[in-house]
């Protein structure tokens, strides 16, 4: 890859004694669409706001294309924010709004209405222009919100939690729209959200935090495949973690005593190692296990049915005593009933080690 | 609490309470037109004899117009300088914002007499004097922590990022002021205005220290209350009261209006 | 793509644009000190000043600077001008008093007794007064009490009393001029404050058995509290520094601290004599607010 547009370089921020970003180096390519994924008080939106320019950094450095920009101000940063709460001027019509960037660029007039009407009509509202603001809806409100960024072509376009106001029917519709949209304008997004499924949707690459640190990034798929850490495991849907110590490790396979027995797995790690096994519920099966990759995870009693659309969310007890609760996603056409205890299973291939220190 | 009717000791208890609240503006009203010499019963009338009187009184309609000329003007300085303290409060909180804050407040905690007889004390000394000029000054001060209030309360939440988003798409300080915070603020700075206005319109004793020749309504009126009672006392009284509600009316409706509010 | 190439080469002049735009002074940095440089200038220095020349004598009609606390001393050895002192003080204590009786029950029967809808409007015309002048508001009340003015007129006529009531130029006057004004003041503050109550004490209150009257006094008078204390304190600052109700009401019959001050300037130009009396006043003003400054929330308004 190229050089990446959006660097940090150890950059942390510091409100007193709270630590509200520790340390975190990044970088972003360009026309990649990046999703700050956390739990509220992760210190996402801190670092958006510092990449943005609206907050110092306490430490560390920013570069945009390549140059620092750490102490530089907002406005003369090839970024440009789109605030949660849109921050669209309540005075103007929409044409003017979106107009304000260019204006103050000293663009002239007919050039400026040109670029924007024409940025209007990428969002979808051509016809809204001499609309007041207070006379448009939330998702309107949005578009026009993402045309005013977008006219004065941002190296970098930064989005802060833009969705979180709107409701769920037109938070799925703009998140298609932004998609396609990024891709149109091979621009930058950084994108900040605590919905895991719409970092999913959305992003080429999640960065996942958690107290002001990077949990871990990458694709969405091999952040919820493999996450780096229990952490990350439970953050990005549901999981079953199974607690255990290492017995024995070898050729990229460890075995692992837990309550469930010894587990065979692919992983790394050390015997005598207390680590965390995740595993997605919808990797656990019912039935015999016949095959060489499978482990059984021991017998337990079906309880707890709920029908979810697409499967069946159940609990099962299993380990000594039923002592360990294993959440599974089971077909529809899997009947509810015996209380016989079945046999459950996964593939060896679908259990993540994760090791204490990366907690 | 209530089950949408005024039960009738509640009803009797409101009359005798707004009956001693109106009493002396019904009389004032009242006999300003009175058609004898003396505003006192029996009421005879009713006439405009006395409206005409005040309105061809050239001091009257002096003072009338000096009154209207300081609330105008020193309510429009309180009004920016207020803005202009609650606005760079608000952007970049300046070193020692205690003390600048204490500062602004003080004189709401001072009597206007003393303040009005610092500010007669210093005019004197410096040879500025006694003149509207001096009034007006003097209002200014008195009006500035005012406006400071109403126009701080407003500014905040939404405005935040209202300001932030001008300035991110480039525009500076003053672009960003004078495109933007300020047609966001009208309504505050509107209803600031107009309390102020009315607060001078009303003021008698700074007025009364600092003017010399020429005076302010209140103190024209003080004044002809030397010559005793008349009805052209009430004509004028009716005059001042009918503005300051109108103003204060204006003021409440404003502040109804709240900025920053796009729904 | 020209086009692309085009808004490329744009984008790069829009950036420069951008980036030379931000090099001016910071405004928002300085913006504030102006007000703050205004009030200095005409209300600190003037106070500052107030207070060097109550240090000073006048002596022949000039101003000496003999920084001496002369006048001070006079102040607590002349008997009448000590007396001003304590005159404000009866005043203003009786006027608060008194507006607190009248306006709380007013304010208690306008948020609980008056349907919400009227509410609003009720309020608004309890206090609309309030926005006439103190010389307008003082002349009115004479209109009323003189001794042949409404009040002794009507109950003359009814039969009542045989003689006029002597009420104007005395203290009653003043009291009265006083009274009508706060309790329009404090109503307002009094209401504000009532209707913040969560309604659920009240019914907490009356389910777990307490009568009417056991309710208002343990649970909305305490609850309430705040909302007097800050009128209360208003009525208190504005009542001993006016000049004008006394004057017009209460006549030459007992002279308050206003008075007293605006004396010294009118009749002798005795600034110093004038000076020390209105840091006096206002150190008196100072000593109460600190005294109930805990109990005061004036941003509960």
């Amino acid at each position: 890859m190229s050089t990446p547009v959006v660097e940090l370089q150890n950059v942390a921020k510091e409100y007193g004694p709270v630590v509200a970003v520790e340390d975190v180096s990044l970088s972003v390519q360009k026309g990649e669409f990046v999703v700050l994924l956390g739990p509220s008080g992760s210190g996402k939106t801190t670092l958006l706001s510092m990449l943005g320019g609206f907050t110092l950094p306490t430490r560390g450095q920013i570069l945009i294309d390549g140059a620092d920009v750490t102490g530089v101000a907002p406005a003369q940063r090839p970024t440009v924010t789109v605030f949660q709460d849109y921050a669209l001027f309540p005075h103007m019509t929409v044409k003017d709004n979106v107009a304000f960037g260019l204006a103050m660029r000293r663009v002239p007039k007919p050039q400026r209405t040109e670029l924007a009407n024409a940025a209007l009509t990428q969002v979808g509202l051509a016809d809204f222009g001499d609309r007041r603001i207070h006379e448009i809806s939330g998702g309107q409100r949005q578009r026009v919100a993402l045309a005013r960024a977008i006219v004065i072509e941002p190296a970098v376009l930064l989005l802060d939690e833009p969705l979180g106001a709107l409701d769920v029917k037109i938070r799925r519709q703009m998140q298609n729209e932004l998609h396609t949209l990024q891709r149109e304008l091979n621009a930058t997004f950084i994108h900040v959200t605590h919905d895991q499924e719409e970092a999913m949707s959305l992003a080429d690459t999640i960065v996942l935090l958690n107290h002001g640190r990077i949990e871990d990034s990458g694709p969405p798929e091999r952040i919820y495949r493999e996450p780096a850490s229990v952490f990350a495991a439970t953050f990005m849907g549901d999981t079953n973690i199974i607690r255990g110590t290492i017995a024995k490790s070898g050729r990229g396979n460890v075995t692992v005593d837990t309550a469930l027995g010894t587990l065979k797995c692919h992983g790394q790690g050390e015997p005598g190692e207390a680590v965390s096994l995740s595993v997605r519920p919808e990797a656990i099966r019912c039935g015999a296990a016949n095959g060489p990759d499978r482990v059984k995870l021991g017998s337990g009693r079906l309880s707890d049915f709920v029908f979810q659309g697409t499967f069946r969310r159940c609990l099962a007890a299993t380990g000594p005593d039923a002592s360990v609760q294993l959440q599974l996603r089971l077909p529809l056409d899997t009947q509810a009933g015996s209380d016989a205890p079945t046999p459950i299973w996964t593939r060896s291939t679908d259990i993540v080690v994760l090791r204490e220190s990366s907690e | 609490m209530t089950n949408g009717r005024i039960t009738f000791p509640v009803g009797f208890y409101l009359v005798v309470m707004f009956t001693f609240i109106y009493l002396p503006v019904i009389i004032l009203v009242l006999f300003s037109f009175q058609q004898g010499l003396l505003p006192i019963p029996p009421f005879e009338g009713p006439s405009l004899e006395w409206y005409t009187k005040a309105f061809s009184n050239s001091r009257l309609m002096d003072a009338l117009l000096n009154s209207i000329i300081i609330a105008v003007s020193s309510s429009f300085c309180a009004t920016f300088l207020g803005f202009f303290a609650a606005y760079g409060i608000f952007k970049h909180t300046p070193v020692g914002v205690r003390a600048v804050r204490f500062v602004l407040m003080a004189p709401m905690t001072v009597s206007y007499l003393i303040i009005g007889l610092g500010l007669l004390i210093v005019f004197n000394f410096s040879g500025i004097g006694k003149s509207l000029v001096s009034v007006g000054i003097a209002h200014s001060v008195i009006n500035l922590p005012i406006c400071y209030a109403i126009i701080y309360s407003q500014l905040g939440g939404q405005l935040r990022n209202i300001d932030n988003a001008a300035h991110d798409l480039g525009a500076s300080d003053l672009q960003t002021m004078v495109y933007v915070i300020l047609p966001t603020m009208v309504p505050p700075m509107l209803a600031a205005f107009l309390i102020s206005a009315t607060l001078s319109w009303d003021e008698f004793i700074i007025a009364f220290l600092l003017s010399s020749f020429d005076v302010t309504l209140p103190v024209m009126i003080f004044e002809m209350l030397r010559a005793g009672l008349t009805p052209e006392v009430n004509a004028a009284g009716t005059v001042v009261f009918a503005i300051s509600v109108g103003m204060a009316f204006l003021a409440a409706f404003a502040i109804l209006i709240r900025p920053g509010r796009s729904s | 793509m020209t086009s692309d190439t085009a808004r490329l080469g744009n984008t790069r002049d829009l950036r420069i644009a951008a980036h030379t735009a931000g090099g001016r002074v910071q405004l928002a940095r300085w913006i504030v000190w102006p007000p703050v440089l205004f009030t200095v200038l005409f209300f600190v220095v003037p106070l500052v000043v107030m207070a060097c020349v109550s240090l000073w004598t006048r002596k022949h009609g000039a101003l000496i600077p003999d920084w001496t606390f002369v006048n001070y001393e006079k102040f607590f050895s002349k008997g009448y001008l000590r007396q001003a002192l304590f005159n404000s003080f009866e005043v203003t204590l009786l006027t608060t008093a008194i507006s607190v009786l009248l306006a709380y029950p007013l304010a208690y029967v306008l948020a609980f007794k008056v349907p919400e809808r009227w509410q609003r409007l009720l309020l608004l015309f309890a206090v609309l007064p309030f926005w006439t002048s103190y010389v307008v508001r003082s002349y009115s009340w004479l209109l009323v009490i003189s001794d042949r003015g409404i009040l002794n007129d009507t109950l003359i006529g009814l039969g009542v009393i045989a003689d006029p009531l002597k009420i104007a130029y005395s203290r009653a006057a003043t009291v009265l001029g006083f009274v009508h004004f706060f309790t329009m003041l404090l109503t307002l503050t009094i209401y504000s404050n009532l209707v913040q109550i969560n309604p659920s004490h009240l019914k907490a209150a009356q389910d777990l058995g307490a009568s009417g009257a056991r309710v208002l006094w343990y649970v909305t008078l305490p609850l309430s509290l705040p909302g007097i204390a800050v009128g209360a304190f208003l009525t208190f600052v504005i009542t001993i520094g006016d000049y004008i109700t006394p004057q017009i009401l209460g006549g030459n019959t007992e002279v308050l601290m206003p008075q007293a001050i605006m004396l010294q300037i009118s009749r002798t130009a005795n600034l110093p004599m004038a000076s020390m009396m209105a840091i006096i006043l206002m150190v008196c003003v100072l000593a109460v607010y600190f005294a109930i400054q805990r109990h005061l929330k004036m941003d509960r308004l």
